[in-house]
């Protein structure tokens, strides 16, 4: 398959949602551009507030107005652009077309209705089966789940189950019109790490069996790598880089996940090597920056950095790179590869102002 | 060897739960912590993991006295706090501090940067005037924090620089022994390096003694010395950092590394994981026997019956398992296919459906 013959399932172009607050415009997206291909797993990672959420609640039409407003850009689903749909339209595709499980899933559960009510509800919105088979259906989508017991337990309240059944109930939900489309916004955040074990490994099973295209958000970097084909990161309502999951993490080309691979400990790694963090904080988000958002905190910023936000630089594989030294950060990244000499080599003439040439690979 | 600093022995603590709103009459208890044993060396950092709920804070707060245990003993320096009345604890309470997990919540929002950091200082009676004001900009240095933002409120940081007020304050008695509660796991993963370094040059300057909490077991493994693991209020092993990784001999332990992702496509995929079955029971009726056996892969009839024993293995190596007694179980069972204990997972999860409802009527 090659990506001429395959249309991407969602095309998002140079979106824009901003939200007016009494501290000024907040700018959570201001510009990103990303597809997500049939059948793939997309990862988007970054920081608290760098726009994951706002992003995707924009793709669904969700953003609260007021205060917020997707103030520019395209997105793209099946060819056709969401934003030029009425209301009905996209009411229609939600939980049909595209699915979405949030993050805190006893806030999207209603805790006043069984949990046979919320299942049956979104299939009498969009199928036309009668009660028994809605009941069916919603009782298949549990046990494929793994909830235990579906048939009996089916009729209990959301505070009956436990977090991690909960969430499990939020994909059952998510799958029940076996969406082409799924959005899940840190799916596993609140849950342990065994649990989360358990949700990621239904999420790929789901994935393999129904051919849907996931969209994962998650800061954490070990949930993108075990899970996702391609990678987002973004920093700052920006996209910073877009990369297959291995070239990403192997052959990063922007300073802001150099930074991010360097600063996470490992449970591989332990405790001999000092971490090495990104210094200074996160901006702000009602800066209107004309320039990369990174640039403060980025140790290979120059003037234009501060400027103007960086066109994008190409790589092989669809890797693509929103930094102007995108070039001499693959490089040196490819040269650490090689040699920790030539690495530290390159760190110290970069700090000292000097302008590195790009041997190509 | 450095020398051990503190050591506790058999330590409980039980949360009484009450029913009635006029006669109070207790109808059960929370067993948040259930008999916990270990040592903490001078200097040494303890990491102690687990799942919410497992007891990891209670534990900590019950060492340095936040909560008077319902039994058991805290050698501290040969002291046992925990036998020691208000007035006679109140001099070593400066010597053990804590950091909390959250930066916005554990900050008076009404007190200026100064007054927080200052305050243990003035309680115990270690600086005044302009010596706690020169103390108190010092401190700022140390962590980081600008000295000239002392009359700042909290509001007007960031959540790594909260933490930094946080940690200004728990180190500005010169103690020997602080409980770092999740120190980071509310922060932004770029912030979270900054704070981890941060705790360990300060370990090195001031020698300082860390038990460190986190459901995060990478942090934990890159911060700490040895590493104890806890589950349902008891301690499943305990071993340094490197050993707990490289040979687990609890099978909690086994299952919490592989369920741990590594931030490289390239391991993950080739990474066989062990899934465990179920959830968390409730601590107000943990599980027979070994509490962990309702979830363990391995588990058979002596596992609900028997509660084993912490155990000494190997050099600073303790495990509470009853496989250590009969090893040749491990081969008979694969734990990344196992679905756990004699029973459907079915079974295991109704159970703690029970529980759930009884946690929220309490
Ligand atoms: N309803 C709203 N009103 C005002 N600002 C908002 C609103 N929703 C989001 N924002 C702002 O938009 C920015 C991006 O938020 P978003 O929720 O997308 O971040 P995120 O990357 O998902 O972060 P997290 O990891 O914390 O979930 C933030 O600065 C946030 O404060
Ligand atoms: N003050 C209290 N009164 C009653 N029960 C309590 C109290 N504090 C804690 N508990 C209970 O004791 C058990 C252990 O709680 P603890 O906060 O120590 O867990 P934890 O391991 O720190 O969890 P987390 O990772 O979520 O912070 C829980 O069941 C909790 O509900
Ligand atoms: S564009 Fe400049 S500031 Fe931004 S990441 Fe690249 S080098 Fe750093
Ligand atoms: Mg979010
Ligand atoms: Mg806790």
């Amino acid at each position: 398959m090659t990506d001429e013959q395959t249309q991407p399932l969602l095309e998002v172009r140079n979106l824009k949602t901003h939200f007016e607050t009494d501290e000024g415009t907040v700018r959570a997206v201001d510009g990103i551009d990303y597809e997500v291909r049939r059948g793939e797993v997309l990862g988007i990672v970054g920081e608290s507030g760098s726009g994951k959420s706002v992003s995707q609640i924009s793709v669904l039409r969700l953003i609260p107005t007021p205060p917020g407003k997707i103030v520019d850009g395209e997105i793209l689903f099946n060819g056709e652009d969401l934003l030029e749909k009425s209301d009905e339209e996209i009411r229609q595709m939600r939980g049909n077309q595209i699915s979405m499980i949030w993050q805190d899933p006893m806030s999207s559960l209603n805790p006043f209705l069984r949990i046979s009510r919320q299942l049956t509800e979104t299939l009498e919105v969009h199928t036309d089966l009668d009660s028994d088979e809605t009941r069916e259906r919603a009782i298949e989508m549990l046990e494929m789940v793994g909830i235990p017991a579906a048939r009996e337990r089916i009729d209990q309240y959301p505070h009956q189950f436990s977090g991690g059944m909960r969430q499990r109930v939020m994909i059952a939900m998510a799958l029940l019109c076996r969406p082409e489309l799924l959005i899940a916004d840190e799916p596993t955040t609140a849950l342990d790490v065994t649990i989360q074990a358990q949700i990621l490994e239904l999420i790929k099973d789901l994935r393999d069996d129904f051919d849907t295209s996931v969209v994962i958000i998650t800061h954490d970097l070990g949930v993108v790598a075990g899970m996702a084909d391609r990678i987002v990161v973004m920093y700052g309502g920006r996209v910073m880089e877009e990369a297959p999951a291995k070239r990403l993490f192997h052959q990063p080309a922007h300073p802001y996940t150099v930074g991010l691979l360097k600063s996470v400990p490992r449970i591989d790694r332990g405790r001999e090597k000092r971490l090495v963090p990104i210094e200074g904080s996160p901006p702000d988000p009602t800066d209107d920056n004309p320039g990369c958002p990174f640039a403060e905190r980025c140790r290979w910023a120059v003037d234009k950095c501060h400027e103007e936000f960086p066109e994008p630089v190409e790589f092989e594989d669809g890797q693509r790179s929103y930094c102007w030294r995108a070039e001499e950060v693959y490089a040196s990244e490819l040269g650490a590869k090689a040699s920790p000499e030539h690495q530290a080599d390159i760190e110290e003439r970069v700090e000292s102002g000097e302008r590195i040439d790009t041997p190509r690979t | 060897m450095a020398d051990e600093l503190l050591r506790v022995e058999n330590l409980k603590k039980h949360f009484p739960v009450y029913e009635g709103a006029i006669f109070r009459k207790e109808v059960d208890r929370v067993k948040a912590v259930d008999g916990v044993s270990f040592e903490i060396e001078e200097e040494e950092t303890l990491g102690l993991v687990g799942e919410s709920g497992c007891g990891k804070s209670t534990l900590g707060r019950s060492i340095i006295q936040l909560h008077r245990p319902t039994s058991g003993r805290v050698n501290f320096d040969g002291v046992d706090l925990a036998a020691l009345d208000d007035d006679d604890l109140h001099p070593l309470r400066r010597d053990l501090q804590m950091i909390f997990q959250d930066p916005f919540a554990s900050l008076n929002p009404r007190m200026t940067v100064g007054s927080i950091i200052g305050e243990p200082l003035k309680v115990h009676d270690m600086a005044s005037g302009d010596g706690l004001q020169r103390r108190v900009q010092e401190l700022m240095d140390i962590v980081g924090l600008d000295p000239r933002y002392i009359r700042r409120y909290p509001h007007e940081f960031s959540g790594g620089q909260r933490q930094r007020i946080g940690i200004a304050r728990a180190i500005a008695c010169n103690p020997r022994f602080i409980v770092c509660d999740e120190p980071v796991s509310a922060l932004d993963v770029s912030i979270q390096a900054q704070i981890l370094n941060l705790l360990d040059d300060l370990q090195d300057e001031f020698g300082l003694t860390y038990l460190f909490i986190a459901h995060d077991l990478a942090a934990v493994r890159h911060i700490s010395d040895r590493v104890a693991v806890m589950y349902l209020g008891h301690l499943a092993e305990i071993a340094d950092s490197e050993t707990l990784y490289r040979n687990p001999l609890h099978p909690y332990t086994e299952a919490l590394n592989s369920a741990v992702p590594i931030p490289d496509p390239e391991i993950e995929s080739g990474r066989e994981r062990i899934v465990l079955e179920g959830n968390v029971p409730s601590p107000m009726d943990p599980p027979s026997g070994c509490v962990f056996h309702t979830r363990c892969p391995y588990a058979w009839d002596k596992c609900a019956k028997e509660t084993p024993e912490l155990q000494e293995v190997g050099d600073d190596h303790k495990v509470a398992c009853h496989l250590i007694d009969e090893p040749e179980r491990r081969e008979e069972v694969d734990p990344a296919k196992s679905t756990g204990f004699g029973n459907e997972p079915g079974e295991v999860e109704a159970s703690d459906d029970d529980a759930e409802d009884v946690e929220l009527e309490a």
